[in-house]
């Protein structure tokens, strides 16, 4: 079998991006896959790589093997816009929990805003697609997010609910914005059985003496859940840095460094 | 599948060659204290402390030039905290890289830079004189445009920028300043003698907040015109002490031109303040101080201050 031929990435990414569409397309897809990522990976402008997954008829064979963080610097361009909802489906389950720690957390905190703007995108997806994402999200995480947006009239909802009788256009269910309801009925619609446990964790924590404390205890599960994940991720990809080194401060009076040749410095 | 880089983001980083850390390493290459696999493995995990500084702390990852400021940021506070280890020796730099977590430098300087950066944001908050009836609630919730149209800012527009500079790791002066007048584009930091310079600066401009909330300020909104239409309204407001204490023998701020060009006349010569009258009038500053109750470092600076705001006097009003 013939080796593919060499190519420099660099150079046919700009080559790829000066041509027209049709031809384009005939050439990338002329390339074996791996050479294909390695065009992709040479090309650092996430709008370039935009252009250039969308040159093969199904880019989720490119999606899956690119770096998660490459996806997620593509899918930023478009975040908030709604169009993020084409490329989203084409990522795996893994590569979705990965962005998800990556794009909602920031100094090890949850960002609200962030994950309000993915929840958005997300429900612009088929609903399909939105049901497997669901499978994979923190439904405790999305049930604080939402908790105050959504609010449950009184005890009847958990009798509606355990009857079968709640949906998202129940009266017994009132929303505090618009996306709130938006977020409600795409997750009805693509998997009844998340809309359950959402509105049962809901529920849960309304029914707390102490709703701000069941509130931090959920954000404080979920944190460690996640800080557990990027630890195992990083251990995988030989990254021994945690963010809890990068916040880690230093004594610098009595600053201890390894050196053999220094008396006055111990062993840390 | 692919092997999945893990450090895509930082793929095109390349360490400045003027950073001490580039400079350690390459010491390390020429002189044998570092094997070209242990460099590969050290700039693995400088690339890494980037790699994950950008997750941690960059919301859009489109952002280009949010990512080169964070890998910049990483870069710099590794070496900083290198510097800062090895007391600038390149040899023990280079021990100190081989037996070492990097990330331990970088710890090092962040630790160091960060405590610059919290008084720059104490400045920014806290420089300004604000007007009467101005609450500290209202005060802490407003924005440095708030403070710039209400209050009167105790740094310069020069300073406003250094101190922003500061805020992302890059620094706008090139020599210490009594008052920043040179000022260039902001920078990215580069060796610790420009921490250590940043340090005197930001001291600089603190020991003028506690030297201007010393002085009798009550009636400092009342000034025709006011003080913040002034690009430099401290040193205006010095100078018009100074004037009034010459003139009237008062502690007052009002300044008009006339008073000036009066002034001018009785302690100038060939654009050269009088040298008693100089001393006279930093005396009553260092004294004034001290009844006040202000530190040593406030008072000297106080001193250096009033010193320059004569010697630009000296120059302005020939000009004008």
């Amino acid at each position: 079998m013939n080796s593919p031929k060499t190519i420099a990435p660099r150079s046919e990414s700009k080559k790829l991006l000066s041509l027209p569409t049709r031809q384009a397309e005939q050439l990338f897809q002329s390339y074996e896959t791996q050479q294909q990522l390695d065009i992709l990976s040479a090309t650092r402008n996430p709008k370039s790589r935009e252009k250039l997954y969308y040159l093969v008829p199904d880019c989720t064979e490119l999606i899956q093997a690119s770096p998660t963080e490459d996806v997620l610097q593509v899918l930023d361009t478009m975040l908030g816009t709604g169009l993020a909802s084409v490329l989203l489906p084409s990522l795996s389950n893994e590569q979705f929990e990965e962005l998800l720690d990556i794009a909602v957390w920031r100094d090890g905190k949850l960002d609200e805003e962030s994950l309000d703007l993915w929840l958005f995108e997300l429900s612009e997806c088929e609903r399909d697609d939105l049901g497997r994402f669901l499978r994979e999200l923190d439904i405790r995480l999305l049930a604080a997010l939402l908790h105050g947006r959504i609010t449950l009239q009184d005890l009847h909802s958990g009798m509606l609910l355990e009857a079968g009788y709640l949906d998202p256009s129940s009266p017994a269910i009132d929303y505090a914005d618009e996306r709130a309801r938006a977020i409600c009925n795409a997750i009805w619609e693509a998997d009844g059985e998340v809309f359950v446990i959402l509105i049962k964790e809901l529920f849960a924590i309304d029914t707390e003496g102490d709703v701000d404390a069941e509130l931090a205890a959920v954000f404080d599960a979920v944190q460690a859940d996640r800080a557990e994940r990027v630890a195992a991720r990083d251990k995988e990809a030989g990254i021994d840095v945690t963010e809890a080194d990068l916040i880690e401060k230093v004594d610098l009076e009595s600053l201890t460094l390894d050196d053999d040749e220094d008396d006055n410095d111990t062993d840390e | 599948m692919t092997q999945t880089n893990r450090f895509s983001l930082v793929a095109e980083a390349q360490l400045d060659g003027r950073l001490f850390l580039a400079q350690a390493l390459t010491h390390g290459d020429t002189f044998g204290g570092i094997s070209r696999e242990q460099a590969d493995t050290l700039y693995q995990n400088i690339a890494a402390i980037a790699h994950k500084l950008i997750t941690m702390k960059t919301t859009d990852l489109s952002d280009q030039s949010g990512l080169r400021t964070q890998i910049q940021t990483a870069f710099t506070l590794t070496s900083l905290g290198l510097e800062y280890g090895s007391k600038g020796e390149f040899d023990k730099a280079v021990r100190l890289l081989c037996k070492n977590r990097v990330v331990k430098f970088f710890q090092i300087g962040n630790t160091l830079t960060e405590k610059l950066l919290d008084r720059a944001r104490w400045l920014l908050k806290h420089g300004v004189i604000l007007p009467p009836g101005t609450d500290e609630e209202h005060a802490l919730g407003a924005t440095h445009t708030d403070l710039e149209t209400e209050g009167i800012q105790i740094y310069t527009q020069a300073e406003l920028e250094f101190l922003k500079a500061l805020l992302t790791y890059r620094t706008t002066i090139r020599a210490l300043q009594i008052t920043i007048r040179d000022a260039d584009v902001p920078r990215a930091l580069i060796h610790l003698a420009e921490v250590n310079m940043i340090d005197q600066q930001l001291a600089c401009i603190e020991n003028r907040c506690h030297y201007v909330k010393a002085l009798p300020l009550e009636n400092l909104f009342a000034l025709d015109p006011p003080l913040s239409i002034f690009p430099n309204p401290i040193e205006h407001l010095t100078l018009g002490l100074i004037v009034n204490l010459v003139l009237y023998r008062q502690a007052d701020f009002q300044l008009d031109d006339d008073t000036r060009q009066d002034f001018y006349q009785l302690a100038y010569v060939d654009g050269e303040i009088r040298q008693s009258l100089r001393q006279q009038l930093l005396d009553w500053i260092a004294q004034y101080l001290e009844h006040a109750h202000q530190p040593e470092p406030v008072k000297t600076y106080a001193v250096s201050y009033w010193d320059e705001c004569l010697r630009m006097e000296g120059q302005k009003v020939p000009a004008e």
